[in-house]
């Protein structure tokens, strides 16, 4: 009997947790490692972007108009004179805080709401679920355009984050959140019935508690899933509003360049002529978003593998 | 089997994975840029692109030399002497093969109505090309070209008589007479007071008591007190020759005017333009949201004789197509693939990108960029001192290397291109555009404000890329020479009707801008009248009153004191009609201004300007483009094939 019991256990038994081995993850996942190599680049040269620079960002005529690649403007100059590599560089600051504040707000508020809403189930859920289709109805820079006219001059400035930012956090993020509460709100009612739950009910837990404490972590992996794939979409979104100049300030001494903008407005003329104002803020924004989405793509077979290989 | 597969037939088979596919979009993605960046331009040109290039050198000069040469001539004799010269080459060169063709224009936006008594916003194709004006005036010639008219006469001072061409006929085939006419000017003032406000130059009429038929052809204008630019007014599109059938008929009741009598007269608009409105050489076949298109009226009257712009048998060109493109690349992309005859927005920088194209023949054009404005709110600048303060606080020659690279000037509030009248050297407009950061912070700390000013917002529409960049270099400019003493500055942009109705907003004393930026001075172009080039600007009656807070009734003291002031200047060199006496009293009025720092700030304009038309595009009098003459321009004509 005693043996019996001791070969369930064994069988049974929960395997000691291993210790993250990030050699050995880079190893199994070469891509998801190249896109981290990727991110850190990206990261550490905004980051380093006061340092890096050749001239102030907004600065005119640091060289002439147009000017090529050079010694001076490694990445040449815009029409009037701006150092691109300068530009490029503090642009991949707004975008990574717009990318990641936007995918903060949109996916942990799709989440919340997804666990609320599912939980308490009935007329709640029905009536949240029909606001999440109503916002999935409206084109997402249709829902941008209406909000930046509606609500942008009335936002505060937040620490670190100032009127036009956080209209450009809260237009992105109403476009997400929708979708991450749909995908979560399926999770919570496949675990709400588990019967984990229906033994933490039977022993009188809170319903805070079950919410908490057993179905919340179980959404942790898809939430961080969900992530990875929605930041690079977030940072296209920002280029985009961006480039229709919908996005950050563009003039004065603390505007912040994005390469969004940076694609867009006076520089389109000056594509043929001057093809580095394209290429440079637009490899830029390739590279960051590619590195997301094979970094996500990776993250995600690791955390759930019964995804591994599905496009 | 499966030994049996090749290596396609493996690969077919093999899955696609999202990761396989990112990395596949990541290398093709990579490849095309490095071959957009290998795409750029040649810089191998060979020597055929040097000739058309010093040809065109040469007529630049040519044509710098005949603008400067003409723009001396003002008495009329001399311009009647040229419009028989132009005739006669015209008709010398007038030969059947330059009839025909389609002309290929384009417009940012569609109209926003079509009487031309109450909106000018993207209709002037409409205008030009389906209505009869009085008469084209060419101010870099000094030149008018009758068209509705055959003749005027200054009777006395204030009166003035007009003689109508005879045999017009409205397209529904009602005469065009001296009544139709007397009608079509008369009703500008009263849908202009009827509407409060309509895109018509008030100044052009609001010195004028009656316009009578006094026979069938006759029109008397009847003036309560002179005016030098009254002729010149009457050459604008609004004075086309209207149907007043058409008015009775399909007009929509816009208000009441109260005449000076007292009685009152319903007033109506003919937005929709109906068929029968206008006698021009063109009906109007196409109005929707892609475009308009014009084509020829067969029962066009005779221009006999045809002065300059004009041939005898009607345009030459049967038909014009404008297309609405709302994006300035898009439409230079257009012109490049030879589906525009004009494109007369070009950068100075692009104009490489035009070389050695055969198709295209760009013109340069020198002197006075047009408007670049940054209009200041008088709620809150009203002591001089503040204005002059933010006169003294940008950059004027780092402006100038950044924003003109190839060439700027420092611009005064009238434009250079009436040389008659703009006598200011530039060494003398140094004297007020001087960059003095240390004067300028004594002068705002030394002002008064009723509502303070911290923080300076440079308000803007998001229309045209140059102006993100006048703004942008305004608003560094302007907080780094005020920056030391606590004042900050922005730039704010938005879509265009919202800047417009912002603008315009006068629900309070002041507005929720400081600096309202508008025009990019990068074309220039003039009708001739100062007041439309650029005066009306800081006039306390039109956008002095409407857009910046600088009126006569101003609840602030100095702007009200200052508004008499400049009106009664205003009055004054509008009634002088000797040019020699206007001119001294429009260089005292200039002066005012720069000294005051007066309601708007004319920053530094491109000293040349580009305008690209298709070569199959001839006489197409680009000196005059841009201030829409041409848009009448008759012997304008397409080579064939």
């Amino acid at each position: 009997m005693a043996q019996e019991q001791s070969a369930l256990e064994l069988e049974y038994a929960i395997p000691p947790r291993q210790r993250f081995n990030p050699l050995k993850w880079a190893r199994r996942e070469p891509f998801g490692a190249f896109g981290l190599a990727l991110i850190i680049f990206i990261v550490f040269m905004s980051a380093a972007a006061p340092v890096l620079r050749t001239a102030p960002p907004n600065e005119f005529a640091v060289g002439p108009p147009l000017a090529g690649p050079n010694a001076d403007n490694w990445f040449g100059t815009t029409a009037r004179g701006k150092d691109v590599w300068s530009r490029v560089l503090f642009a991949g600051r707004i975008s990574l805080k717009i990318g990641v504040a936007t995918v903060l707000l949109g996916t942990l508020g799709g989440t919340l709401i997804a666990l609320l809403s599912a939980y308490a189930g009935g007329a709640v859920d029905f009536a949240v679920g029909r606001i999440a289709d109503m916002f999935i109805a409206i084109p997402g820079l249709l829902l941008a355009l209406v909000l930046h006219s509606s609500i942008s001059a009335d936002l505060p400035d937040l620490p670190g984050l100032q009127n036009e930012e956080l209209y450009l956090v809260v237009a992105i993020s109403l476009f997400f959140m929708p979708g991450t509460y749909r995908i979560m709100r399926g999770i919570v009612l496949e675990l709400r019935e588990s019967t984990y739950v229906e033994a933490a009910q039977v022993v009188g837990s809170s319903n805070f508690r079950i919410m908490w404490r057993h179905i919340a972590p179980n959404m942790f992996g898809l939430m961080i899933v969900i992530t990875s794939i929605s930041l690079p979409a977030a940072i296209l979104a920002e280029a985009s509003l961006s480039f229709l100049g919908l996005g950050v300030p563009i003039g004065g001494l603390d505007a912040v360049p994005s390469w969004g903008a940076d694609l867009s407005g006076s520089s389109r003329r000056f594509f043929s002529v001057a093809p580095w104002l394209a290429v440079f803020p637009g490899l830029a924004l390739a590279i960051t978003v590619f590195g997301f989405n094979i970094f996500g793509d990776s993250l995600r077979d690791t955390l759930d593998p019964r995804l591994r290989g599905r496009i | 089997m499966r030994d049996n597969e090749n290596y396609w037939q493996r690969l077919r088979r093999r899955p696609v994975t999202r990761r396989s596919f990112l990395v596949g979009s990541g290398v093709a993605a990579a490849g095309s840029a490095a071959i957009l960046a290998g795409c750029g331009d040649d810089d191998d040109d060979d020597d055929d692109a040097a000739a058309p290039a010093a040809t065109q050198a040469a007529a630049e000069e040519q044509a710098a030399a005949a603008t400067e040469a003409a723009a001396e001539e003002q008495a009329a004799a001399e311009a009647t002497e040229a419009a028989a010269a132009t005739q006669a080459a015209a008709q010398e060169d007038t030969g059947p093969d330059r009839h025909g063709g389609t002309l290929l224009n384009w417009k940012t936006e569609e109209d926003a109505g079509l009487d031309p008594g109450v909106f000018h916003l993207n209709n002037r194709e409409i205008h030009n090309g389906t209505m009869t004006q009085p008469y084209t005036y060419q101010a870099t010639k000094n030149l008018i070209a009758m068209d509705g008219m055959v003749g005027f006469e200054q009777v006395d001072p204030t009166t003035f008589v007009w003689s109508v061409r005879p045999g017009m006929k409205f397209h529904n085939g009602d005469p065009v007479d001296a009544e139709a006419v007397a009608f079509s000017f008369g009703r500008l003032e009263k849908l202009y007071r009827a509407l409060d406000g309509t895109h018509t130059t008030r100044t052009g009429y609001a010195f004028v008591d009656s316009f009578d038929a006094t026979d069938e052809l006759t029109v008397t204008e009847s003036w309560a007190r002179p005016n030098a630019d009254a002729p010149v007014y009457r050459a604008a599109h609004y004075y086309s020759f209207l149907n007043p059938r058409m008015v009775d008929e399909f007009g929509k009741f816009e208000g009441s005017y109260e005449r000076p009598d007292g009685t009152v007269e319903d007033v109506y608009s003919v937005q929709e333009l109906p068929a029968g409105s206008g006698s021009g050489p063109y009906t109007m076949t196409k109005r929707d949201s892609t475009g308009t298109r014009i084509e020829r009226w067969p029962d066009y009257h005779k221009h006999t004789p045809a002065d300059d712009g004009f041939v005898e048998d009607g345009p030459y060109i049967d038909s014009w197509e404008t297309r609405i493109i709302p994006d300035a690349v898009a439409a230079k992309a257009a012109f490049l693939a030879g589906d525009l005859d004009v494109f007369t927005t070009v950068d100075p920088l692009e104009v490489p990108e035009f070389e050695g194209q055969d198709h295209v023949n760009i013109v340069e054009i020198k002197g006075d960029g047009g408007l670049c404005m940054q209009g200041m709110d008088g709620g809150k600048f009203h002591d001089k001192r503040s204005r002059q303060a933010l006169q003294k606080s940008l950059d004027y020659e780092g402006f100038i290397a950044a924003i003109r690279p190839l060439g700027g000037q420092y611009a005064a509030p009238i434009t250079d291109l009436l040389p008659a009248y703009q006598k200011l050297s530039q060494q003398e407009l140094q004297e007020w555009y001087r960059f003095d950061p240390a004067e300028a912070q004594a002068l705002w700390q030394a002002a008064d404000f009723e509502v303070p000013v911290d923080n300076i917002k440079i308000f803007q529409s998001t229309g045209a890329p140059l102006q993100h960049e006048i703004s942008d270099y305004m608003a560094q400019s302007l907080a780094r020479a005020l920056g030391p003493i606590g004042i900050t500055a922005e730039v704010e942009a938005v879509d265009g009707n919202s800047w417009a109705a912002r603008a315009v907003d006068r629900s309070t004393d002041v507005k929720d801008w400081e600096i309202l930026s508008y025009g990019t001075g990068d074309r220039s172009g003039t009708d001739g009248i100062p007041n439309n080039s650029f005066l009306i600007n800081y006039d306390p009656r039109a956008y002095g009153f409407n857009a910046f807070n600088h009126y006569l009734e101003s609840p602030r003291p100095e702007i009200a004191e200052g508004s008499a002031t400049i009106i009664e200047m205003l009055n004054a060199q509008e009634a002088e009609t000797d040019p020699e006496a206007r001119g001294v009293l429009l260089t005292e009025l200039q002066r005012w201004i720069l000294d005051n720092h007066w309601c708007n700030w004319r920053l530094p304009v491109s000293s040349i300007s580009y305008f690209g038309f298709s070569s199959r595009l001839q006489d197409q009098g680009s000196a005059d483009w841009l201030n829409g003459y041409s848009l009448r321009r008759e012997s304008m004509w397409l080579e064939q094939g």
